[in-house]
C-alpha cells in the first residue's frame, strides 16, 4: 500500500514539476515573443523617425527654413551676381532674347 | 480483511478513473474530435501573414525619396467577443462599456463601434480605426479587451512632397507600383511577405511558432537614384516659375551629368502628389489664350512627358544636323550661305522664311541666328540620306532605355517615307518628334567629347540591411559611340557659346560661366489642318561649363502665352540659364575663364559682330572666390 501511495505522491510530485517545467518554458516562449514583438515595433519605430527626419531634412523643406530664418550661405564659388547662393530663386530679369 | 477491502476499493476507483479516462479519449476521438480540433485551433493557433516592408529610394546624396512607415490598426474579432464574453457568463452592458473604453482611446462615439459589430457578429477581423499612434496602442493594451487587436502594416510614404513625382510614380491602395520607378522595380521593392501560425496559451497570450509554421518576410531592396534632389527641386522651381510666368500649357525639364549619362533631375509641369496619385485629377481650366482645337487641352498632371510626349522639336535640333555636316566635311563654320534676305524659295516652289531677313551668313551664324533657310540650304546639300544619318547616330528615333515606363521611341520615319519636303522640314526640326530626354542626350554628345550617352536612373541596388548589392558602372566614354569627332564637338560647343551673348537667347548669358545652348521655337501642329500660327513649343537645350561641361538641360515649354512671349530665348532660355547657374553654384563649381571672342577671320563674317559683346565680366567674380576661400569654408551668416 505504501508502496502505491508513495508511486502515486512521487508521480505527482514529478508531474507537479514537469507542469511547472512547460508552464516557466511557456512563459519563457510568451516572454521571447513579446521582446520580438517589441523589438520589431522598435525598428518600426524607427523607420517612422527615419522619414520624420528626411520630412525636416528635405531640400523643400530646408529651403524654407532658410527663407524664414533669413539665413543666407556663404558659397565657397561665387554664384551670379543676381544669386546669394543657389537655394534663393533669382529676380526676374530683362530679357533681350530675339527671334529665330 | 480491512486491508483487502481497502485495496479493492482503492483498485476499483482507480479502474473507474481508468475507465472514464479511456471513455474521454475515446469520445475525443470519434464524435467530439471535429468540434475539439475546431476549438483548440480557434483558442490556440492565430496564423498571419507577415507584410514585407517595401523599400526605400534614396537620392544620390542618401535623402530618403520614398519611404515605407508602420501603422497600426485597431481590430476586434467580434466573434471571439461574443462568444468569450457568453461563456464568461457577462452581460452585453458589460460588453458595451468594454466597448466605451475603446471608443474614448480612439476618439469614436461607441454606438458606431457597437453597430459595426453588430451588424458583423461572425466577422473575425472588423477593422474599427486606423492609423494609431503609441499612446493609443499602449492604452488599447491596457484596457485588455477580449477580441480587440492591434494589427500592423505598412503604407508608403513621400517625405519630399510632390517633388520628383513623376520618376516615383506612387504606390496603390494595394501596394503595388503604379508608375515610375514604383512600377518598374516593383519586384525589387515589394519583397516577399511571411507568415506564420502563432500558439496561444490559455489566456490567448503569443507563446512562439514552430519551425515549420514560420516564413520570416523577406524585406524589399533599396534604390538608390542618380537623381540629386536639390538640383531636383531647382529644376522644379524653374521650371514652375517660367510656365506661370508665361502662362504655358505644360513643361519638361532634364538635367544630364553628360560625362557619366546620370539623370540628376526629371521634371513635368504640372505635377500631382505620389502620396494620393490616384486624386491628382487633370485641371479643367486652360489658360485663357489657349484655344480648344488641340486634344491634349487638359495634360495629365500624372503622365511624365520627358519620356512619353514626344513633340516637333524646331530649331534646337539643328545642332544635331549641322554637327555630322562638319564631321563630314559637308560644310564648315565659316562658310557663307547665299541667303536672300527673309524668304527663300526651294527648287520645288517652298517658301521658307526666317524671322529676320539676314543676308549671306557663315554657318557659324546660321546656328548662333538660327536661320530656317541656312538650315534649308544645308539639309538640300546633306540630302535626305545623310540627313537621315545625322539623326539617327544621335540616336532620335529610338527609346533610350531610361528605367522608367512607357518611355516613346519618339517619331522618325523611315527613309523610305521622307519625300522632298522632308529635306526643309528635317533641317528646321519638324516632321521628327523627340522626347526631351532625348534631346537631353543628344547634347550630351556636345558635351562629353562626342559619345552618345546611356542615360540613367539607377545608381546602386542596396539589400534590405543596407548592404550594397549591385552598382552602376561610371561608364567609360572610350568605350561608348562616338557620334561626332572631338574637334566638331569643340568647333559647335565655341559657335553654340555665342547663341547666349549675340544669338537667339542674348541676354541670358552667365556672368560666371560659359555656356553653350541652342533655342527652339516651333510651331505647334494641328494634325491635318497644318501648323498653329499663334501656338509654339518654346524651348532651349544647354551645356555648361564649356571648357569642361558638367550638366546640360533640356528646358521646354510648350504653348506659352503668345501675348506674353514665345521664342525658346525669351520664354525657355531664362529659366533654362538660371537653373543652370543655380546647379553648377551648388555643384561648387569654379568661374569659367573669360570666353575669348571668335578669332578675326570667323569674326569678320559674323552678322552684325560687336566684340564689346566679349569683354571681361568676371573680375568682381574671381575677387569674390579668393575671398570665399577654399571649398570646407562655408560659412552661414545671419543678417
Amino acid at each position: 500500500m505504501l508502496k502505491i501511495l508513495l508511486c502515486l505522491v512521487t508521480a505527482t510530485a514529478v508531474a507537479v514539476a514537469l507542469l511547472q517545467l512547460r508552464q516557466q518554458r511557456l512563459d519563457l516562449s510568451y516572454q521571447n515573443n513579446r521582446l520580438h514583438n517589441e523589438i520589431q515595433t522598435e525598428q518600426a519605430r524607427l523607420w517612422n523617425q527615419q522619414i520624420q527626419i528626411a520630412v525636416s531634412t528635405a531640400p523643400n523643406a530646408m529651403q524654407q527654413v532658410i527663407a524664414q530664418q533669413d539665413i543666407h550661405f556663404v558659397a565657397p564659388a561665387t554664384p551670379p551676381d543676381h544669386l546669394h547662393s543657389w537655394t534663393e530663386m533669382p529676380k526676374p530679369s530683362e530679357s533681350t532674347a530675339t527671334a529665330e | 480483511m480491512f486491508s483487502t477491502i481497502r485495496a479493492g476499493f482503492i483498485f476499483s476507483l482507480l479502474t473507474c478513473l481508468c475507465a472514464a479516462l479511456i471513455g474521454r479519449v475515446a469520445w475525443l476521438q470519434t464524435a467530439g474530435r471535429q468540434n475539439i480540433l475546431a476549438r483548440a485551433d480557434r483558442q490556440e493557433q492565430e496564423s498571419q501573414v507577415l507584410p514585407a516592408r517595401r523599400g526605400t529610394i534614396f537620392d544620390a546624396n542618401g535623402i530618403l525619396m520614398a519611404g515605407t512607415i508602420q501603422t497600426s490598426t485597431l481590430f476586434i474579432d467580434a466573434r471571439f467577443m461574443f462568444d468569450h464574453y457568453q461563456s464568461e457568463g457577462r452581460s452585453l452592458v458589460d460588453m458595451d462599456k468594454a466597448i466605451a473604453g475603446l471608443a474614448a482611446v480612439v476618439d469614436k462615439r461607441p454606438f458606431e463601434i457597437a453597430k459595426v459589430l453588430g451588424d458583423n457578429p461572425n466577422a473575425r477581423f472588423v477593422k474599427i480605426a486606423e492609423n494609431l499612434d503609441d499612446n493609443q496602442t499602449a492604452a488599447i493594451g491596457k484596457l485588455n479587451i477580449p477580441g480587440a487587436g492591434i494589427s500592423h502594416d505598412y503604407a508608403r510614404y513621400y517625405p519630399l512632397g510632390a517633388m520628383a513625382a513623376h520618376i516615383l510614380g506612387g504606390v496603390g491602395t494595394n501596394g503595388i507600383g503604379l508608375d515610375g520607378l514604383e512600377l518598374k522595380f516593383n519586384n525589387v521593392l515589394a519583397g516577399r511577405a511571411g507568415y506564420e501560425v502563432m500558439t496561444k496559451d490559455g489566456h490567448r497570450r503569443a507563446i512562439g511558432a514552430d519551425e515549420q509554421d514560420y516564413a520570416p518576410p523577406r524585406h524589399g531592396q533599396n534604390l538608390v537614384l542618380t537623381i540629386d534632389t536639390n538640383i531636383q527641386l531647382i529644376a522644379e522651381q524653374e521650371l514652375a516659375d517660367s510656365c506661370q510666368e508665361f502662362q504655358a500649357h505644360r513643361g519638361e525639364v532634364v538635367v544630364m551629368d553628360p560625362r557619366t549619362g546620370a539623370v540628376l533631375a526629371l521634371a513635368n509641369y504640372p505635377t500631382f502628389n505620389p502620396q494620393n496619385p490616384e486624386d491628382s485629377a487633370p485641371p479643367t481650366t486652360r489658360p485663357a489664350h489657349a484655344t480648344n482645337d488641340a486634344d491634349d487641352n487638359n495634360p495629365d498632371p500624372r503622365r511624365n512627358s520627358c519620356l512619353v510626349s514626344p513633340f516637333e522639336p524646331g530649331s534646337i535640333f539643328k545642332p544635331f544636323i549641322a554637327g555630322p555636316a562638319f564631321a563630314w566635311n559637308v560644310t564648315n563654320p565659316l562658310e557663307i550661305w547665299p541667303i536672300p534676305g527673309g524668304v527663300y524659295t526651294t527648287p520645288y516652289g517652298r517658301k521658307v522664311t526666317d524671322v529676320h531677313a539676314y543676308g549671306p551668313l557663315p554657318t557659324w551664324d546660321v546656328l548662333v541666328k538660327s536661320s530656317n533657310i541656312g538650315m534649308s540650304l544645308l539639309g538640300e546639300r546633306l540630302g535626305n540620306a545623310r540627313l537621315y544619318r545625322a539623326i539617327t547616330s544621335f540616336a532620335f528615333g529610338r527609346p533610350t532605355g531610361i528605367e522608367l515606363p512607357g518611355e516613346s521611341t519618339g517619331l522618325l520615319n523611315p527613309l523610305a517615307k521622307w519625300t522632298k519636303y522632308s529635306t526643309e522640314s528635317v533641317s528646321q526640326g519638324y516632321e521628327v518628334m523627340v522626347t526631351p530626354l532625348q534631346l537631353a542626350r543628344a547634347m550630351c554628345a556636345y558635351a562629353n567629347g562626342g559619345h552618345l550617352i546611356q542615360p540613367h536612373l539607377i545608381k546602386g541596388v542596396l539589400d534590405a540591411d543596407g548592404n550594397l548589392i549591385a552598382r552602376t558602372p561610371t561608364p567609360d566614354l572610350s568605350t561608348l559611340p562616338q557620334i561626332v569627332d572631338t574637334h566638331t564637338v569643340e568647333v559647335m560647343r565655341r559657335i553654340l557659346c555665342d547663341v547666349p551673348i549675340r544669338g537667339t537667347a542674348a541676354g541670358t548669358r552667365s556672368d560666371t560661366w560659359n555656356i553653350f545652348g541652342k533655342t527652339g521655337t516651333a510651331h505647334i501642329s494641328l494634325g491635318k489642318a497644318g501648323y498653329s500660327e499663334t501656338r509654339f513649343n518654346s524651348s532651349f537645350i544647354c551645356g555648361g561649363p564649356a571648357e569642361n561641361p558638367q550638366l546640360v538641360i533640356a528646358f521646354i515649354i510648350h504653348d506659352p502665352n503668345r501675348n506674353i512671349a514665345h521664342y525658346g530665348g525669351a520664354v525657355a532660355g531664362p529659366g533654362a540659364m538660371h537653373l543652370m547657374e543655380r546647379a553648377l553654384s551648388y555643384m561648387q563649381v569654379p568661374p569659367s575663364p573669360d570666353l575669348p571672342p571668335p578669332p578675326p577671320e570667323v569674326a569678320k563674317l559674323l552678322w552684325e559682330y560687336n566684340p564689346k559683346l566679349y569683354e571681361p565680366k568676371k573680375a568682381a567674380a574671381a575677387q569674390s572666390v579668393s575671398r570665399a576661400g577654399s571649398p570646407d569654408e562655408i560659412a552661414i551668416t545671419h543678417d
